[in-house]
């Protein structure tokens, strides 16, 4: 969703696209989030409930298991992306 | 037949029996001979030693973890973050990076995850990086002191001709504003029904003495050295780079390069006079297999290349201001006023300068000739771990804490210059290697770092 300037690469869209990309980008992004709070849920939080609140421990935990994650996400979305793209140039063949 | 009786005999009383044993059933104990006896009792000394050192290290470091894991046990609110401490890992001179990594892999970084507390980690392998990280974060911290009481909004402004009102060019679309304060987790539904966080207090940030925030460690006399000079660089020298220092510093290689009638292999190593030697030590090899293929033109364009990335690289920077310089300087306002504790704004945690500092010396012995010496080292480094894990406990519990001694701190951890080889000092020397320079330091600066219990006072030798 970029504000489209003049001389673009990227593809117009109509508004109708637009808006089934931004729903499906909510959609990876919630699905995403659920996933990282379930892995770090299991990674990080103890099995023992003595305590409501978080431990030292577990808090760094998960800071360090959301950072670690979402810079994977990141990083695998744009190794997809590049792989899309050589296939895209690749077909043009 | 009286032969072979007496031959039997005589091997029978080679071994050892009782008659209680020959009671049992148990027969004669025999030893094998006394080579295999030398290479058996040789094998099992070596070994033994070896598996007792790596059980009692393992059984150190377990021990401290241990001690410490009761902070981990706390409770953290979901709005704070822990106590940081800032890791400054260099390699030793001639060696790579990886023996230092080792002795922070092995030995501080458990304990400082058991204790719960936060960390990062400046790591370098060639000098003059950490120097000018730490030295740029205090330029930093001047600078943003200076563009908040400077009073002149460097936002830049449109001018409205009709009403003739000047409105900043923060954001004059709101698309564009939209989607810079979009955030997803206002719409996925975090907080709902929970309120948002939106302030994130710093426990570093809440301590009276800033001795007691954070913590540096050092890992390395070369990373000590560095970091000290690049607290004075920060503080001392001036903002922007002058173009003086930059010449006084690179121009003996360069003025090296041109004399001498160069082969590839010793412009290569005029050009990494910054680099720590391990890469000198390889060159030759490499250009040794290298030469025969590529022409020496060649080879001078990618070495021009190599110096023009070299100096582009913008994790190294030259000096600011070199030793003889820091007496001679005033400390400037941005500095006086914002002391006695320089904060940084964003946080409020108070900047390295003032968190209690430690310094790990990482002994390297290289060389032929101190193989008996390093074997006998290899044998005793449960004593060395117990050093470290006990001096990282102390930083962690804040036990002994003191002002830095000036000079007689700077000789802290000096014992590992001792294992510097010889060679590479001399040609440290002659390249103007940073870590063989005068040590000096400045009063003004160093009245603000605290420094762990060590007592480094020579004077009484």
């Amino acid at each position: 969703m970029s504000f489209l300037g003049f001389g673009n690469a990227q593809p117009q869209l109509t508004s109708e696209q637009k808006i089934s990309a931004a729903e499906t980008e909510l959609d990876l992004v919630t699905d995403m989030f659920n996933k990282l709070v379930d892995n770090c849920y299991k990674k990080c939080i103890a099995n023992s409930y003595n305590d409501g609140a978080l431990t030292t421990n577990e808090s760094t935990c998960l800071d360090r298991c959301v950072a670690k994650y979402f810079e994977t996400n990141v990083q695998v979305g744009e190794n997809m992306q590049k792989m899309g793209q050589t296939f895209n140039t690749a077909g043009k063949f | 037949m009286t032969e072979s009786k007496t031959a039997t005999k005589a091997a029978a009383s080679k071994g050892f029996s009782n008659p209680a044993l020959k009671a049992m059933g148990i027969p004669t104990i025999k030893l094998p001979s006394r080579n295999w006896m030398i290479f058996w009792s040789v094998l099992t000394v070596t070994l033994s030693g070896i598996a007792y050192d790596k059980y009692e290290q393992k059984q150190i470091v377990k021990r401290y973890c241990n001690s410490v894991e009761s902070k981990s046990k706390l409770t953290l609110d979901t709005n704070r973050v822990p106590r940081k401490i800032t890791v400054f890992i260099a390699p030793p001179p001639n060696d790579y990076l990886e023996t230092s990594l080792k002795v922070w892999r092995r030995y501080i970084k458990p304990i400082l995850y058991y204790a719960g507390l936060d960390y990062e980690i400046i790591e370098e392998d060639k000098q003059g990086l950490i120097r000018t990280h730490v030295a740029n974060q205090i330029r930093q911290i001047r600078k943003n002191y200076l563009a908040q009481h400077d009073g002149v909004p460097k936002i830049e402004v449109v001018k409205d001709e009709e009403t003739e009102q000047t409105t900043p060019i923060y954001d004059p679309h709101p698309g564009k504003e939209f989607k810079r304060s979009f955030d997803y987790r206002d719409i996925i539904g975090i907080f709902y029904h929970r309120p948002k966080i939106e302030k994130i207090i710093n426990t570093d940030s809440e301590p009276n003495d800033p001795k007691l925030a954070g913590g540096v460690i050092c890992l390395g006399r070369g990373a000590y050295k560095e970091y000290i000079n690049g607290l004075h660089e920060g503080l001392l020298g001036p903002l922007e780079q002058p173009e003086a220092v930059e010449d006084k510093y690179l121009e003996p290689a360069i003025e090296e390069l041109k004399e001498k009638d160069t082969t590839a292999s010793e412009i290569r190593e005029a050009l990494e006079e910054s680099s720590i030697p391990v890469e000198e030590v390889s060159v030759p090899n490499e250009d040794a297999t290298v030469q025969g293929e590529v022409k020496e033109g060649d080879i001078k364009k990618d070495d021009d290349e190599k110096k023009e990335e070299e100096k582009n690289d913008s994790r190294y920077l030259p000096r600011f201001i070199s030793p003889e310089e820091y007496s001679d300087t005033p400390i400037l306002d941005e500095i006086l006023k914002q002391l006695p504790v320089i904060k940084n704004s964003a946080t409020g945690v108070p900047i390295l300068l003032h968190q209690p500092l430690l310094m790990i010396p990482v002994p390297s012995l290289s060389g032929f000739t101190t193989i008996p010496q390093r074997i006998v080292r290899f044998y005793q480094r449960r004593f060395y771990t117990e050093q470290v894990c006990s001096q990282v406990t102390h930083l962690i519990n804040q036990d002994n804490i003191r002002p830095f001694k000036d000079p007689s701190d700077l000789l802290i951890g000096v014992e590992e210059e001792e294992d510097w080889p010889k060679h590479w000092v001399k040609q440290g020397l002659k390249k103007n290697s940073e870590w063989v320079q005068p040590f000096k330091s400045d009063k003004r600066v160093t009245e603000f770092i605290s420094v762990l219990g060590q007592d480094y006072d020579r004077s009484d030798d």
